[in-house]
């Protein structure tokens, strides 16, 4: 019963890769302004548009393996997360370690209807990247009222 | 108790705190009034100002600063423009650290510092108060930590009405301060372990400054001696001076160190009261921490490679948060050294989940080893290709015999560190304590953690691609320290080691 991120996330990070892209093209007309005005380096120029390719790139070529390997699951007992790719990660919250559990949604979420839920635990904490609000309350409820069965039964 | 000052003993620490800040005012006027040419009249005027500050500062600090301890908690208030009102009830007070100078000793003062759960300066600092008030504190602690409200103290610390039980254990209070509970167990470092622990502790630092001294010495003499055209004989003589006064400094700055570690470590004592562990130490400064035993998130046994060829092990704690300078990297020190063998038998009776032998680790797999080797040079190399760029630049006829020379030196070392720390890596389960043990090494020290399951914050397995195929992984436990998390990282563990500690981590879920 390992859970996928919703699908609507992949237009999220679409999105955010190509925000980041014009982000990058505003920085390098800037260096390009510089180089006009100033006498900056043309080199700067160059390096900035490529910088800018690159991320956009790495980003919009990641995302089919980002979603597909982005898997969340809640028990009764813990909250686990897996991620990544080359660098493949498996976390394990116990479901009483947990003391908080945070949602918010930035405006890209929001556009998507969709929440970013926050796992905190006394030591860190772990992020759920996006979930429909339905499923992001159930998780609240069901992690707050296991976690407070946990704490009862302690 | 209403608001009482402190002692004034407190104006001598006010006044070395304004000395402190004031260095860099004093500096910066001095540097001013030498660049830039000020009249007689300015100059005398800073210097007033700035003695007024030395003198006013400390009384204002002290006249604003109270505090008051009754049966809620302990209120301090201090600032003068900006009033600070801290207020800290017993229920979050963490570790409580009693300082006392041998000078404060004949006025019965101590220094406080109070340390709570919270994130923030929720931390309370008593610099100079008696000796009493740190009594009725840890009184008034226990009783609300033991939920049944103790019959109601007449504690006043004006010392004039005081009958009831901090008052009465005054006159034992130096040594025993800590009321209600009995001592349960107690552990003194022996003189012989805190020898070998003085000596095994002494830094290479001193001895670093030492012949920096000889070198510059030596550097100014040399020409001088030539230009002088003394005899080589007077210069040979002088050689031996400038070698015995190196060698004097040597010796004094290890005798200095030695002293230092063992006046600080003096009379070391682990003293267990119900549920509450203390330590104390020290002879000019006498030290003391109280910590309950329920904030012990894990205990850690450390040893570099020296102490583990002289079978010596240190033995600290993580709390969830302790107060002020007695921890060395936000740990608590149970005990600064002892024989490696008698580690376990020695500390277990103090902390109820430690097992009273070593465990047995299963050790990173042979096969698996050599990732350590490889990513200790890999880094070594980095680190050599960041070096070679600016001394192929400003050295391009010297650059090869140096860069050769550092790379075998800097590979060898990487190769060591990485065998090292492959031979001390690995984990196991204690199930009969409801522990997961864990030794990682860097750097030539291996810190082998024993963590009760509870305090797990949570469990993280991390690979490679390429790793998954060879059956490895990297387990990480995330602990809580302070007000801060520690990760404890063990690499390149056999899979099936790290799913039986998944599988124990989480029992429920470990069918799937």
């Amino acid at each position: 019963m390992e859970e996928q991120l919703p699908a609507a996330i992949k237009r999220v990070w679409l999105l955010s890769a190509l925000i980041s892209g014009v982000i990058g093209i505003g920085v390098t007309g800037g260096l390009w302004l510089a180089h006009q005005w100033f006498n900056w380096w043309p080199w700067l120029v160059w390096a900035g548009l490529g910088l800018t390719i690159l991320d956009v790139v790495v980003e919009l070529g990641l995302i089919p393996y980002r979603y597909r390997f982005w898997r969340y699951q809640i028990t009764t007992d813990a909250v686990y997360i897996k991620r990544g790719v080359i660098f493949q990660r498996e976390i394990a919250i116990p479901i009483s370690r947990i003391q908080n559990v945070t949602l918010s949604a930035g405006p890209l979420l929001q556009l998507k209807a969709l929440k970013a839920v926050a796992v905190e635990t006394a030591a860190s904490s772990y992020d759920i990247e996006g979930v429909t609000p339905a499923v992001a309350d159930r998780l609240r409820h069901q992690i707050i009222a296991l976690a407070k069965e946990a704490r009862d039964a302690q | 108790m209403h608001n009482k000052h402190l002692s004034w003993v407190a104006l001598g620490t006010f006044w070395y705190a304004t000395l402190q800040w004031l260095f860099w005012l004093i500096l910066g006027a001095v540097w001013l009034m030498a660049r830039i040419n000020v009249s007689d009249l300015v100059a005398k005027l800073i210097i007033g100002i700035i003695i007024a500050i030395m003198l006013v500062a400390p009384i204002v600090t002290y006249s604003c600063f109270t505090y008051s301890v009754d049966e809620n908690g302990v209120t301090i208030r201090e600032g003068l423009f900006v009033r600070k009102v801290t207020e800290i009830p017993y229920e979050r007070l963490q570790t409580v650290q009693h300082q006392q100078w041998f000078f404060l000793k004949p006025f019965h003062l101590e220094q406080l510092t109070l340390e709570t759960a919270g994130k923030s300066d929720a931390e309370g600092h008593l610099p100079a108060v008696p000796v009493r008030v740190g009594q009725l504190i840890e009184h008034y602690r226990t009783a609300a930590r033991t939920a049944q409200p103790q019959p109601a103290v007449s504690a006043s610390v004006d010392g004039v009405t005081s009958q009831a039980q901090p008052a009465t254990t005054r006159a034992t209070a130096v040594t025993t301060p800590t009321d209600l509970a009995d001592v349960e167990r107690q552990y003194q470092l022996n003189w012989h372990d805190l020898n070998v622990y003085a000596l095994s502790s002494l830094g290479i630092v001193p001895i670093v400054v030492a012949l920096w001294w000889l070198y510059d010495k030596a550097q100014q003499l040399m020409p001088e001696a030539m230009l002088a055209d003394i005899g080589a004989r007077i210069s040979a003589i002088a050689g031996l001076v400038l070698i015995a006064i190196a060698g004097l400094i040597i010796v004094l700055s290890f005798l200095v160190s030695y002293l230092n570690i063992v006046q600080k470590y003096y009379h070391f004592t682990l003293t267990k009261r119900g549920q509450t562990l203390t330590m104390t130490h020290g002879y000019f400064q006498r030290n003391e921490v109280t910590a309950p035993l329920k904030r012990l998130q894990a205990v850690v046994f450390k040893q570099n490679v020296i102490r583990q060829w002289l079978k010596l092990s240190t033995v600290q704690a993580l709390a969830a948060s302790q107060a002020g300078q007695a921890n060395v990297n936000h740990q608590l020190l149970l005990v600064p050294v002892l024989k490696t063998a008698r580690a376990f038998a020695v500390t277990a009776p103090f902390i109820p989940w430690l097992p009273s032998q070593a465990p047995h680790l299963t050790m990173v797999p042979p096969r698996l080893r050599w990732y350590f080797v490889r990513n200790s040079l890999l880094v070594g190399a980095f680190g050599l290709g960041i070096l070679a760029v600016p001394l192929f630049i400003w050295l391009p006829t010297k650059a090869w015999p140096l860069f050769a020379a550092v790379s075998v030196v800097v590979l060898l070392w990487a190769w060591l560190q990485g065998r090292y720390a492959s031979r001390h890596s690995g984990a196991a389960l204690l199930r009969d304590q409801h522990c997961l043990a864990v030794e990682t090494a860097s750097w030539f020290t291996r810190e082998l953690v024993i963590v009760p399951r509870s305090k797990i914050q949570s469990l993280e397995t991390s690979q490679t691609y390429w790793l998954k195929r060879r059956q490895s992984a990297h387990l990480i436990i995330d602990l809580r320290t302070g007000d801060d998390r520690k990760t404890v990282t063990v690499r390149y563990l056999d899979l099936a080691t790290i799913r039986t500690i998944q599988a124990w981590y989480l029992p429920a879920d470990a069918a799937e």
